[in-house]
């Protein structure tokens, strides 16, 4: 059935938006940055490997400790190096000691191949009860081989 | 028909749906496809493993369409198949037939349920709240209408079938509904 597995893969996608908050203390910087970019890597023994990128044309602090993202970029990673999910937020307001990622703004969830796609407008992304809202306009697109059953 | 019984099974079949056995696709069976799914508003919960999509729901695929206000996804936690599908007010489904021949399936509410059991596959969509679907060949209602995936039938309770009488041998007819039960 194509829908089937195709809400696993949505499963997974968010399942990457929502781990992006596991490494949060390294990927951000201190205070403002222009095109900063953070890595984590996986536990040993894949120590070598990148688990994820997070990256962003700007990081300003705000007011209570959240930050105001630029054009940010999450890329999630397989052991094997392969790329399994990219997160694109033209903008966003991250409060990283909640766990809280909101926008009004656009927002893009795709598998590392492609053939999953999520996009929005405006989210909210709540780590502690591991839930993402998209707010306005939600668009998914799935592209995945469906079979055709056969009566035995 | 054939992408209903993709999309949805029924959960709720009653005594009508008859288990049906389905072998493992053979990879020459496998075609790429696009499905689209348009709404106002998505909420994934990874606690519950649901994912909710409300408002104007609009399902787009190559073999049927699928508008909503509500669907609800639930994920299997072991494996990637989706076995529970629940579409929810004003439910209308556009699907064709291995004819070509299209049909409109109506509800309040849609239960897709799919489930291995051993070597069987039960597969089954279920229409309440009014369930009609409308064919070529005419119109089925009652107060519940299951789809059997594997096997293509398609039982009601309560059953009300009204049968297009095509006198001319032309599917244009105007000719009046022959009504049968």
């Amino acid at each position: 059935m194509p829908a089937a597995g195709k809400y696993f893969s949505a499963l997974a996608v968010v399942s990457f938006f929502l781990a992006a908050s596991g490494v949060r203390s390294q990927s951000l910087p201190l205070g403002y940055a222009t095109n900063f970019s953070s890595v984590a890597y996986f536990e040993p023994p894949n120590e070598q490997q990148v688990k994820m990128k997070l990256s962003g044309a700007e990081a300003s602090p705000l007011p209570g400790t959240l930050f105001d993202l630029k054009k940010m970029r999450v890329e999630k990673f397989a052991s094997d190096g392969k790329l399994e999910a990219v997160v694109e937020a033209p903008r966003c307001t991250y409060a990283p000691l909640d766990g809280v990622a909101n926008s009004a703004g656009h927002l893009e969830l795709k598998s590392g191949d492609g053939k999953f796609r999520v996009e929005g407008d405006g989210f909210l992304w709540q780590q502690n009860e591991s839930s993402l809202v998209i707010s306005n306009h939600v668009r998914t697109v799935i592209e995945l081989p469906s079979a055709k059953p056969k009566k035995s | 028909m054939k992408k209903i019984f993709l999309l949805w099974s029924v959960i709720f079949a009653v005594a009508l749906a008859v288990p049906a056995q389905v072998s493992p696709p053979d990879k020459k069976s496998l075609t790429r496809k696009t499905t689209t799914i348009e709404s106002d508003r998505a909420e994934f919960d990874l606690n519950t493993r649901r994912a909710v999509y409300l408002g104007h729901v609009k399902v787009d695929d190559p073999e049927m369409k699928l508008q909503c206000e509500q669907l609800t996804v639930d994920l299997p936690a072991d494996g990637d198949r989706v076995n529970h599908i629940v579409a929810e007010v004003n439910v209308i489904i556009d699907f064709s037939d291995s004819h070509g021949q299209t049909a409109r399936a109506t509800g309040s509410r849609a239960v897709y349920h799919y489930a291995v059991t051993g070597a069987v596959t039960n597969e089954s969509v279920t229409l309440t709240g009014n369930p009609k679907v409308d064919s070529p060949q005419g119109t089925l209602t009652g107060d519940e209408i299951a789809w059997d995936r594997a096997t293509g039938h398609m039982t009601a309770t309560n059953q009300k079938m009204i049968f297009k009488q095509n006198l001319n041998g032309n599917a244009d007819t105007n000719a009046s509904a022959v009504k049968l039960f």
